[in-house]
């Protein structure tokens, strides 16, 4: 008898922890406790908060209050960019932010200004070539950073080993602040999705915006870099819990750029280029669309979009396609009670 | 008494002209300062328009310029021009194969970018305002320096010819388009349509000019929509 109790108590626990995994709503795999049987039957009764059913809740409701509800983007920053001072969408750190550009001799900024008049890659690079060798770090870093522009111009976007050096020299140099390291980092990040390889691009993109919250094109990138990082390769192995967390942090990436396009058109535009990239075309790009459509307030394209996640053979785990599809019938649901709700 | 009276008239009349120039001279006085406090400072009588552009790409393709006018078509040497400037950091203006351009001083661009908050201008080190004029004498005698010139009398055809001839593969075609020069265009459109070459256009005055520019209010699209 005593030696039977133990394992009929470890084959109760087995049953409980089992009939929890296999009955538990989806939004649930996100709590990290190990789930008992005592532990399900609390699960029923209140279940714990899920940031991604709250999100989808937000922006079916309030698509503008939903764009806008970014940590990333600080009050200040936001009022900055509604006053002018601050422009996102500007393509280096100094046209981005007012005053920041140190000043410099006026022969090496009249280099670079015929470098950005130059009418090819050729005759900019050659400009540059005394600006590589500047006593200045961060003139030395600009010229490595212009030569990495001029060298994706010439070659349509695409990277090449010669950009790659030119990005590496830029990353060597030793800077004043870290931060004006964003648009180096961002070229990085770019050139590794353009070479498909997601995880070096999230990683980049991270800490390009992490140098430079109020940058556009980063924020946007990293969105294709997340999803294309979810659907064709973390996505592939994650667990629930991981998999609900990775689609969390691709969520608030969506808000963070919401928050930098305050103008509702604009960002109405910015959601139709997106969802042309090819990175979105897996299931968790098919519901990042469904997402970046509701903030859009376009919620014909997001039933479009939700309905998409679970249909055709699926690349992602087990776990991670039910978290996915749980949340985007959620998120077809609730399109319906509101499109009954408003005829 | 007589006396008394013609000297008192006397007294009040100089009184009455010494109040009267005072009151002049107080209401000359304020009308200069008031003057001097709302008048803004003329420092550019002649303003060209803007040719900006939204980066619709984070790569744009580097462009070839062409100007049609009346009397024939330039094409713009922003290569030499860049060149030019280059080679002579002190200076802000020249002409090349009668494109005349002005470079805006590093002084100017602050100013704009401190005090004009509508313009939106953030003086980087690459950040650039060029000014463009062309010549339309030079352009109807033919006598311009450039090599990519255009033979005034050359049919459409022979025009996209020679325009595509050099053209890059990463080089798109802009085309501006004098008022005047609107017949020349027409055909001119229809020949690149047919070859199905990229170009984009706008309307500018080639004795008015237009600006080139590098700034934060390019890739500001209410602004950039305006023009």
């Amino acid at each position: 008898m005593l030696r039977g109790a133990p394992s009929l108590a470890a084959a109760l626990v087995l049953i409980g922890g089992l009939a929890g995994a296999v009955a538990a709503p989806a939004p649930a795999l996100a709590d990290p406790r190990p789930c008992l049987f005592a532990c399900w039957t609390r699960s029923r009764t209140e279940p714990p908060p899920d940031p991604i059913r709250q999100a989808l809740a937000a922006a079916i409701a309030q698509p503008d209050d939903a764009r806008a509800d970014s940590e990333a983007v600080s009050e200040q920053t936001r009022e900055a960019i509604h006053r002018g001072t601050v422009v996102p969408a500007a393509d280096t750190v100094f046209l981005r932010h007012r005053g920041i550009t140190p000043a410099l001799e006026a022969t090496a900024v009249r280099r670079f200004q015929a470098v950005a008049l130059a009418q090819s890659a050729t005759q900019g690079l050659e400009m540059l070539a005394p600006l590589r060798t500047h006593a200045d770090p961060l003139v030395r870093y600009r010229a490595h950073l212009e030569t990495a522009r001029l060298l994706f111009r010439t070659a349509g976007g695409r990277p090449t080993p010669a950009a790659d050096e030119a990005l590496a020299r830029a990353l060597r140099e030793p800077l004043p602040s870290p931060d004006l390291r964003a648009d180096a980092m961002f070229l990085t990040g770019y050139a590794a999705v353009r070479r498909r390889a997601p995880q070096r691009a999230v990683e980049a993109f991270r800490q390009a915006l992490q140098a430079d919250p109020a940058y556009q094109n980063a924020a946007r990138w990293a969105i294709a870099a997340q999803a294309m990082w979810l659907d064709q390769e973390i996505g592939r192995t994650l667990g629930a819990t991981r998999c609900q967390a990775a689609l969390e942090d691709l969520l608030a990436t969506v808000r963070h750029l919401g928050s930098l396009v305050q103008n509702a058109n604009h960002f109405r535009d910015m959601v139709r280029d997106l969802q042309t990239l090819p990175a979105l075309t897996g299931q968790a790009g098919q519901f990042v669309k469904g997402y970046l459509a509701l903030l859009a307030a376009d919620q014909g394209a997001a039933r479009a979009a939700f309905a998409q996640v679970g249909e055709g053979r699926s690349a992602l785990s087990v776990p991670c396609t039910r978290v996915l599809a749980a949340h985007a019938g959620m998120a077809t649901r609730a399109l319906a009670a509101e499109g009954e709700r408003r005829p | 008494m007589r006396d008394q009276t013609q000297s008192d008239a006397v007294l009040v009349d100089v009184i009455t002209n010494l109040l009267g120039v005072f009151i002049l001279v107080t209401m000359i006085s304020l009308l200069v300062t008031q003057a001097a406090r709302i008048t803004p400072v003329p420092d550019e009588p002649h303003e060209a328009a803007p040719f900006e552009e939204r980066p619709q790409k984070m790569f744009p393709s580097f462009s070839l310029y062409i100007w049609v006018g009346a009397d024939g078509i330039v094409t713009l040497p922003l290569a030499a021009i860049a060149q030019a400037l280059l080679d002579a950091p002190d200076t802000l203006k020249g002409e090349i194969g009668g494109v005349h351009y002005e470079l805006d001083d590093t002084q100017r661009l602050e100013r704009l970018g401190l005090t004009a908050q509508a313009d939106r201008l953030r003086v980087d080190w690459s950040a650039y305002r060029l000014t463009l004029t062309v010549d339309p004498a030079r352009v109807a005698a033919g006598t311009g320096a450039d090599p990519g010139r255009v033979p005034a009398d050359a049919s459409p055809d022979a025009v996209v010819e020679a325009v595509l001839r050099d053209l890059p593969a990463d080089t798109a075609l802009t085309v501006f388009v004098d008022p005047a020069g609107f017949e020349r265009f027409g055909p001119l459109h229809a020949a690149l349509s047919d070859r199905r070459v990229c170009f984009r256009w706008r309307v500018f005055s080639m004795t008015e000019g237009v600006t080139l520019s590098r700034a934060a209010r390019n890739f500001i699209r209410d602004t950039a929509r305006r023009c």
